[in-house]
């Protein structure tokens, strides 16, 4: 088998995973049309805003969760929300293919890139093209105050910026690591929020923070108008890092409103120590994360009907019937099932119980996020998806 | 394409490693770099190979030293074809084939050639699986799990992935469980008595020496969680002085537990190098067996029937502790409660994936496969003597179970 079978045989995998979620979305929109939230309609039919949206909200997963736990009739207990509430309000592409290295950072790099970045995803590296918030910010005149990115560890600090000249980090994003904000914080405190710093699951190894983050915690404290007793409550009362992350995203839109956030979400990613009950776990979690923002944008006046929100896994997981690898814990494979996921696309401008099933791939966020945002991505690889502009 | 291997190249292997390479080192000399280097991986670890594991090399080199040439170039060329870097055929690959493999997927993953690579050895391990069954198709293995110990049944349903493809038992008389499958994997190894084909491996502390009256039984090699405690906190000790040194990464990580030797894993009672170099592997390759006892008993389930290919298999899933932090958890500075419900959802997945495992080998179809909830009454069992998808409300024992699935 050569590399042209290989990408039929990717190309063959896709396409089984789209026929399986978009039998999945006509059973979605048979039982949950009458209890959805948003202005739901029938397949086909499509829903304008007035009104052009004016900001974007990107969801990432560092560390996808397979059909099995969230599509297929048996995992769909693991994600309700995203069933009543999101889908029915979705464009939902079935069969986003990640042709690209399988680690979180990288992966992550590509998708806030547009091209398949190909650096070690373990090193401190910033990604090698300009990121889709330089484009935003370099292109339309924008503060570094109005483009956010809520990265889930260490190893995801410098995805703000590229080194591409012309670029690079006087046009990238404000970075927030609020494990490194609660660390900075808790720092005394007699209360342990040791299960909330985790830094990752794949990578037992410390990966050290940038200086420049080590250094201006309390100035980005400051910026973030962030309540500390209030912040460490509320830490003290969650069991995931990822809901440190929804409370840093829900208190930057109430007190800053930024155009462009951008959040990877990692918990579903402890799959990597082996226990199905803790993977499902966090599925759920990110589930009900997911929900949550999008709450948090209709009810939030300077968001609502200004939004538009992608919700997209890095990639997917290995198959349970690879021989390679070990099921749902890791995605070492390369195998066709690790490199499709799916991606949600919802807001004022987006069709509404919409799903796409024509294979796309993950480098095609950037350009279309700069379609929607009116930058140009003059380097990103990928092309714009016309379904959701 | 030859290159120029030596046996000098070999002189770091061990003794039977460094004899076997020279042995076949002809033949070595025939293949491509990149599936010389694989080879080579394997036979580097040859004292420390299950039979199983050395029949496999053995059975390559024959087929490599006896096919077609066409048969051969076939299946190798697409090893030949990948497109490797100057600077990476320059390591000494031959000496050091395990650092090479690892920065080859490195640069393979880089490149985008690790679908073809991976496309490659997909196309040869259906030769590899040719190979074995022409050699092992004769097996009829059994394979017992259990799970739920020391948790309540809950409202989630059991065996959910397992149920198409087997006959589910409402009404199993459990009381005596443990000893049955005990005595049933000793039943099997009083038929065949080879070395390694006969394991019990337990979540917690074993019961081995109740049902058998004696410390160890010669015919059935035991692994448990507690028993391997100190050859657990051993490496994770090494993992943390790795981890704890700045600048330290993954790389360095698996470079200082590559190079841990059989020394690492002895264990009381163990003087056999295979079995601490196997040892030593489970906690030094397994992602998540240093923390929880549930994914050590799935992995080394996994690593048993794909390695040492056994002829009868009990795996016992206990409960494991809560999830915490990875700091607590490799520090272990705290004391750690444990996870009923969570156990028995990782044993439940654990189980499953044994299955999988199992259907891997030569001979599968007439295998048989039972797995019981310790704490109640109910089995699943797959086997030629039982139908798909039926549900029995029968009472029976897991004796009368193994009975019927033959």
């Amino acid at each position: 088998m050569n590399g042209v079978s290989a990408d039929m045989n990717l190309r063959n995998a896709a396409l089984q995973r789209s026929i399986s979620r978009r039998r999945f979305l006509w059973d979605v929109a048979r039982t949950t049309a009458g209890a959805s939230v948003c202005s739901f309609k029938a397949l086909g039919q499509t829903l304008r805003a007035p009104s052009p949206a004016k900001k974007l909200i990107v969801v990432t997963f560092g560390g996808g969760a397979r059909d099995e736990e969230t599509f297929a009739p048996e995992g769909q207990r693991f994600i309700p929300r995203m069933l009543g509430e999101l889908i029915p309000c979705a464009t939902f592409f079935t069969q986003v293919v990640n042709r690209g290295i399988l680690g979180h950072y990288v992966a992550n790099a590509t998708l806030a890139t547009g091209c398949y970045e190909s650096f070690d995803n373990f090193a401190p590296t910033s990604p090698r093209n300009p990121t889709l918030f330089e484009y935003y910010r370099r292109d339309s005149a924008h503060r570094a105050e109005d483009v956010w990115v809520i990265a889930p560890s260490n190893g995801f600090d410098r995805i703000g910026a590229s080194n591409h000249p012309g670029y690079g980090t006087s046009f990238g994003a404000t970075m927030v690591l609020p494990k490194q904000l609660l660390g900075r914080f808790a720092t005394g405190s007699s209360e342990s929020f040791d299960h909330l710093l985790r830094d990752s699951y794949e990578d037992t190894s410390r990966v050290s923070a940038s200086d420049n983050h080590a250094t201006s915690l309390q100035l980005l404290a400051d910026q973030l108008k962030l309540p500390v007793s209030q912040f460490l409550a509320y830490a003290s009362s969650i069991s995931s890092p990822d809901e440190l992350s929804l409370y840093i995203a829900q208190h930057l839109m109430q007190h800053l409103a930024p155009n462009l956030l951008w959040i990877t979400l990692h918990d579903i990613d402890v799959a990597h120590a082996g226990a199905y009950s803790l993977y499902t776990d966090a599925i759920l979690r990110t589930d009900r994360i997911c929900a949550e923002l999008w709450k948090s944008i209709q009810l939030n006046p300077e968001y609502k009907n200004k939004t538009n929100m992608f919700v997209m896994p890095d990639f997917g997981r290995d198959g349970d019937f690879e021989p390679g690898g070990n099921g749902f814990q890791h995605h070492r494979t390369g195998d066709p099932l690790s490199r499709t996921t799916w991606m949600l696309a919802l807001g004022p401008e987006i069709h509404e119980n919409i799903s796409v099933d024509r294979m796309v791939e993950s480098i095609d966020l950037v350009p279309t996020l700069a379609a929607i945002l009116g930058c140009n991505a003059s380097f990103a690889a990928g092309k714009p998806l016309a379904e959701v502009l | 394409m030859s290159h120029s291997l030596s046996t000098t190249d070999f002189s770091s292997y061990p003794p039977l490693a460094r004899r076997f390479a020279s042995d076949h080192i002809a033949s070595l000399r025939s293949l491509p770099t990149v599936f010389c280097a694989l080879l080579l991986k394997e036979i580097s670890k040859y004292d420390w190979q299950f039979p199983a594991e050395r029949n496999d090399l053995d059975r390559q080199l024959k087929w490599i030293e006896s096919a077609d040439s066409q048969a051969i170039d076939s299946v190798l060329a697409p090893f030949a074809a990948l497109k490797i870097s100057k600077g990476l055929m320059d390591m000494p690959w031959a000496e050091q084939p395990g650092l090479f493999i690892e920065r080859l997927t490195a640069e393979l993953w880089i490149t985008h050639s690790i679908d073809a690579f991976y496309a490659a050895g997909k196309q040869y391990g259906a030769i590899l699986q040719k190979i074995r069954s022409e050699n092992d198709s004769a097996k009829s293995r059994l394979c017992i799990v259990f799970i739920g110990s020391g948790s309540e049944r809950g409202t989630k349903p059991l065996f959910e992935k397992l149920q198409p493809n087997g006959t589910y038992f409402s009404r199993v008389d459990l009381s005596q469980g443990v000893a049955d499958a005990i005595a049933c994997i000793r039943d099997e190894a009083t038929i065949t008595s080879s070395p390694y084909q006969h394991w019990y491996v337990d979540g917690g502390v074993s019961d081995l020496h109740q049902h058998v009256g004696e410390r160890k039984d010669p015919n059935i090699c035991s692994v448990s969680y507690a028993e391997l405690d100190p050859v657990r906190k051993r490496i994770v000790q090494a993992m943390n002085a790795v981890r704890t040194v700045s600048g330290n990464g993954p790389e360095q990580l698996r470079t200082v537990l590559d190079r841990m030797r059989p020394d690492y894993g002895s264990q009381a009672g163990s003087e056999d190098p295979v079995m601490r170099e196997f040892v030593l592997r489970l906690f030094a390759e397994g992602s998540g067996t240093q923390i929880f006892s549930t994914t050590f008993v799935q992995w080394v389930g996994r690593e048993i029937l794909r390695r040492a290919r056994p002829q009868s298999l009990f795996l016992r899933f206990r409960l494991r502790r809560t999830e915490r932090s990875m700091d607590e958890l490799l520090t272990e500075h705290t004391a750690l409660g444990v996870d009923p419900q969570g156990s028995l959802v990782d044993a439940d997945m654990g189980a499953y994936y044994t299955w999988i495992n199992l259907q891997r080998l030569p001979g599968f179809e007439k295998s048989r496969f039972v797995v019981c909830f310790e704490n109640g009454h109910e089995a699943l069992a797959i086997g030629p003597g039982v139908p798909k998808a039926t549900k029995s409300n029968s009472d029976c024992t897991l004796k009368n179970i193994l009975t019927w699935a033959t």
